[in-house]
C-alpha cells in the first residue's frame, strides 16, 4: 500500500471495490479513447489528401469516432468522480457494476452497426435516418440506437444511485445542493456544507437523468418506427430531443471532469477544495445551464419556433459567466503564488482550462445566431468541442487517472514525464488551431471528400496529432509502472 | 483438484441442485422433442430459438446440477476432469469453438439433413454451455470459480461477445448464408427476413441472459 499522507484519500478495506470498479470505469474509457483517437487520425488523413477513405468508410469511421469519443470519456469522467466521492460518501459496488454493464453493453452494438451493418449516419436521427440509409439496413440502424439506449439506461442507474447516496448523505435534496449555504444568513446556525465532490454529482445526477429522460422520449418512437408502428418521427421533434440527449450528455461529461480538478487541486495547490457561497450557486446554475442550451443546435431548422432559438441563444451565453469567474479564473486564483507542485496532473489541470476557455470562446461565438448564420456548417463547430474534450475533458480526465493509479500504487511519476503533459498540450493547441482556422475558412463539417485547396490545413493537423499520439504514449508508459500495483491494492482479499 | 471436502458434500441439501437438474432435462425435451422439433425445419427463427434454449435455458440449470453427478467424491478422475474444463478461459474457448463451428454454413445445413448430426450438435450445444456457465456457479465449485466482479463482468462480457458477433452477422446479412431453408415456401417472411429474425433471436435472447446472469451475480462485498 502508498504512503497516504494527509492529502491523499483514505483507503479503507471497505473503499477497495469502489476503487476497483473507479479503476475499470477509467481504464475501459481510457482505452476506448485511444482506440477512437485514432480513428480521429485516419479522417484527418483523408482530409490531407494523404490517405483518401471511401465515403462510406469516412462517414462509418466518424460515427465510430464521434460517438465512442463521448461515450469513453463520459464513462472515464463518471470512474473519476465515484474515486473521490468514496472518500466521504458510502457508494454500492453492486450498483457501480451495473450501470458499467449496461452502459458497455453499447460498445458491441456500436461495432455490430457500423463495421457489420454498415451504419454510416452518425448520430442525428432526421427522417429517412437512422432506418433507410443507402448503404445500410434497418437492423444497422436499429443497433445503433440500442447503443444510444444503453449508454442512456447506463448513465441513468449510475446518477440514480449517486443522486441516492447524496441526498442520503446530506439529509435531502436541498442540502446535497447546498442550498443552505447559497441561502445562509449570518445569525444562522452553520449551514450544511456537502463536499464539492458531493455537491458536483448531486448537480450532474440530476443533469443526467432529465438528459436521460430526453432520450427516452426520442428513442422510443424511433424504436416504435423501426417496429412498424409509427411510419415516421416528426423530424423537428426528433432533432430537439436527440439534441438534448446527445449535446447534454457531451456537455455534462465536461462538468464531471471539472469535478475531478476540484477534488485534485487542492492536493498540488495546497488551497481550495471548499464549497463556497458562489462555488455552491455556480453548480446549482450548472443544472439549468446545461439542459437548455441544446436549441442553439437547430437556429438554421426554419420550421424551430424563435423562441427555443432564443432559449438556446441566452442559455448559451448565460453559462459562460459562471464558468469564466467560478470555476476558471476561481481554480486559477488556488493557483496563482501558491507554489503548485508541477506534475504530470496538475500540468494537465493547467492545460484543461485554457482548452476549456478557447472551446468556450469558440462556442459563444458559434451560439450567436448572427455568427452561426456563417459557421454552422463548418468545421469551426468540431474545433470547439474538440477544443472541450481534447484540451478539457481529457486532461482533466487523464491527468486524475494518473493521479489515482500513481496514489494507489505508490509508485511516484518520472520527473521527466511532465515534458509529454506539456507536449500533449502543445499538440492540443496545434491540432484545435488548425480546426479554428478551416472553420473560419468555411471548411464544412462531415464532409468526406474535400476540395484540394482544402487539404493544406488538414495536412498541417496531422503532425499535431502525430505529437499528441507520441505524448500519450509516453505518459502510458509511465503510467503503466503503477498499474499492476493499483490494481493489486484495490483487490479483494483472499478468503480463508 | 477439488476445493470441496467431505464435510461439505454431506451437510448440505441437495434439493436446490435436483429441481435444476430436473427442470433441465425437463427444458431440453421440449426444446428438441415435438413440436417444437417441427417448427424447426420449416423456420431458421425457430431453430435459432431452439438453440436459445438449450443454451440459455437449460444448460445453466443443468451446470447448477452438474455437483450431483459427483456428490459422493472430493476428488476422482471426474472431478480433476471438471477442474480443468470449467476453468475459466477454458470453458469460454470450448463454448466458443463449439457455437462458431456449427455455424459455418456447411455443417450447420449438413446437420439439418442428417438425424444424427443434428443430435450431436445440440448435445455439443448443451454440454459447451453447461461448461459456460458452471464457472459463475458456486455451489460446490470444483475448477474456477468467479469470485470478484470484475471477473465475472469480463468473463460473461466477453462470452457475450463471442456469440453476438455471430448474431450481429448473421442478423445483419444482406444474403441467405443457411440455404437449406431457401427452397422452402416463403409463408409470412422470407427465407432471407426469416434468417435476419433468427439472428435477433439469438442477439437479443443471449444478450439478456448475459446480462441477467451479471447483475444477478454482483456483489457489495470485496
Amino acid at each position: 500500500m502508498s504512503d497516504h499522507s494527509i492529502d491523499s484519500p483514505a483507503y479503507g478495506l471497505e473503499n477497495k471495490p469502489i476503487l476497483r470498479v473507479s479503476l475499470v470505469y477509467m481504464l475501459t474509457g481510457f482505452v476506448i479513447f485511444l482506440i477512437m483517437g485514432i480513428l480521429g487520425l485516419m479522417m484527418r488523413l483523408d482530409h490531407a489528401g494523404w490517405w483518401v477513405l471511401s465515403p462510406d468508410w469516412f462517414y462509418r469511421i466518424m460515427t465510430l469516432h464521434g460517438a465512442g469519443m463521448v461515450a469513453a470519456l463520459l464513462m472515464a469522467a463518471m470512474g473519476g468522480i465515484i474515486a473521490i466521492l468514496n472518500k466521504t460518501v458510502k457508494l454500492s459496488a453492486r450498483w457501480l457494476w451495473s450501470a458499467y454493464v449496461i452502459y458497455s453493453l453499447s460498445v458491441p452494438f456500436l461495432l455490430y452497426a457500423v463495421l457489420i451493418g454498415g451504419y454510416a449516419g452518425g448520430w442525428t436521427a432526421l427522417d429517412p435516418l437512422p432506418y433507410h440509409g443507402l448503404t445500410w439496413g434497418k437492423s444497422a440502424g436499429v443497433m445503433m440506437y440500442v447503443t444510444f439506449l444503453a449508454v442512456g439506461v447506463g448513465f441513468l442507474i449510475y446518477c440514480v444511485h449517486l443522486f441516492d447516496v447524496t441526498r442520503r448523505k446530506a439529509g435531502g435534496v436541498r442540502r446535497a445542493l447546498a442550498w443552505e449555504v447559497i441561502f445562509s444568513r449570518k445569525s444562522n446556525a452553520t449551514p450544511y456544507e456537502p463536499e464539492v465532490a458531493e455537491l458536483a454529482a448531486m448537480a450532474t445526477s440530476i443533469i443526467g437523468i432529465v438528459t436521460v429522460f430526453g432520450g427516452i422520449l426520442v428513442l422510443a418512437p424511433l424504436f416504435a418506427e423501426a417496429a412498424g408502428l409509427l411510419k415516421s418521427v416528426n423530424p423537428l421533434y426528433s432533432k430537439n430531443f436527440i439534441m438534448l440527449f446527445g449535446h447534454s450528455i457531451a456537455n455534462v461529461t465536461i462538468y464531471i471532469a471539472v469535478a475531478l480538478v476540484y477534488g485534485l487541486l487542492p492536493v498540488y495547490t495546497k488551497r481550495g477544495g471548499h464549497t463556497t457561497k458562489f462555488v455552491a450557486l455556480a453548480w446549482n446554475f450548472t443544472i439549468i445551464l446545461v439542459l437548455t442550451p441544446p436549441p442553439h443546435h437547430l437556429y438554421q431548422d426554419f420550421a424551430q419556433p424563435l423562441g427555443l432559438a432564443i432559449i438556446g441563444q441566452v442559455a448559451s451565453w448565460s453559462i459562460a459567466p459562471s464558468v469564466l469567474l467560478l470555476t476558471i479564473l476561481g481554480n486559477l486564483s488556488y493557483i496563482y503564488r501558491s507554489g503548485m507542485r508541477w506534475a504530470v496532473p496538475s500540468v494537465m489541470i493547467a492545460l484543461g482550462f485554457w482548452g476549456w476557455v478557447f472551446g468556450g470562446i469558440g462556442g459563444t461565438i458559434d451560439s450567436a445566431i448572427p455568427a452561426n448564420n456563417l459557421l454552422h456548417n463548418t468545421l469551426w463547430v468540431p474545433a470547439h468541442f474538440h477544443a472541450y474534450y481534447l484540451l478539457g475533458v481529457t486532461t482533466f480526465v487523464w491527468g486524475y487517472l494518473f493521479y489515482l493509479i500513481s496514489d494507489l500504487s505508490g509508485v511516484k511519476e518520472k520527473a521527466s514525464t511532465k515534458i509529454a503533459a506539456w507536449l500533449y498540450g502543445i499538440a492540443g493547441a496545434g491540432f484545435l488551431l488548425v480546426f479554428f482556422l478551416s472553420g473560419a475558412d468555411s471548411v464544412p463539417r462531415r464532409y468526406a471528400v474535400h476540395l484540394p485547396e482544402w487539404n493544406l490545413l488538414a495536412a498541417i493537423a496531422v503532425p499535431f496529432v502525430l505529437l499528441t499520439i507520441f505524448s500519450l504514449l509516453w505518459i502510458i508508459w509511465d503510467m503503466m509502472r503503477g498499474l499492476s500495483g493499483a490494481w493489486r491494492n484495490t483487490g479483494a482479499p483472499k478468503l480463508e | 483438484m477439488t476445493n470441496l471436502n467431505q464435510k461439505q458434500l454431506d451437510t448440505r441439501s441437495w434439493k436446490w441442485e435436483w429441481a435444476a437438474w430436473i427442470a433441465g432435462i425437463f427444458t431440453f425435451a421440449a426444446a428438441v422433442l415435438p413440436p417444437m422439433d417441427e417448427f424447426v425445419d420449416a423456420s431458421f427463427s425457430a431453430h435459432m430459438l431452439q438453440h436459445m434454449i438449450l443454451t440459455m435455458v437449460s444448460a445453466p440449470l443443468l451446470a447448477y446440477a452438474l455437483p450431483l453427478l459427483y456428490r459422493n467424491q472430493t476428488s476422482s478422475w471426474f472431478t480433476n476432469l471438471l477442474d480443468q474444463l470449467t476453468r475459466p478461459a477454458v470453458a469460454l474457448i470450448i463454448s466458443a469453438v463449439g457455437i462458431w463451428i456449427w455455424h459455418i454454413p456447411f455443417l450447420y445445413d449438413v446437420a439439418l439433413e442428417d438425424e444424427f448430426l443434428h443430435f450431436l450438435e445440440h448435445v455439443v450445444f448443451l454440454l459447451a454451455f453447461v461448461l459456460f456457465w458452471r464457472p459463475l456457479m458456486s455451489n460446490k465449485a470444483v475448477g474456477g470459480y468467479l469470485k470478484s466482479n470484475e471477473g465475472r463482468v469480463l468473463y460473461l462480457t466477453i462470452g457475450m461477445f463471442t456469440t453476438g458477433l455471430l448474431a450481429a452477422y448473421i442478423t445483419l446479412a444482406k444474403h441467405l448464408i443457411y440455404t437449406h431453408y431457401a427452397p422452402l415456401e416463403a409463408g409470412v417472411r422470407s427465407p432471407l427476413a426469416d434468417q435476419q429474425l433468427g439472428g435477433a433471436y439469438m442477439l437479443v435472447v443471449g444478450t439478456v441472459a448475459m446480462v441477467a446472469a451479471i447483475l444477478l451475480t454482483l456483489r457489495d462485498d470485496p
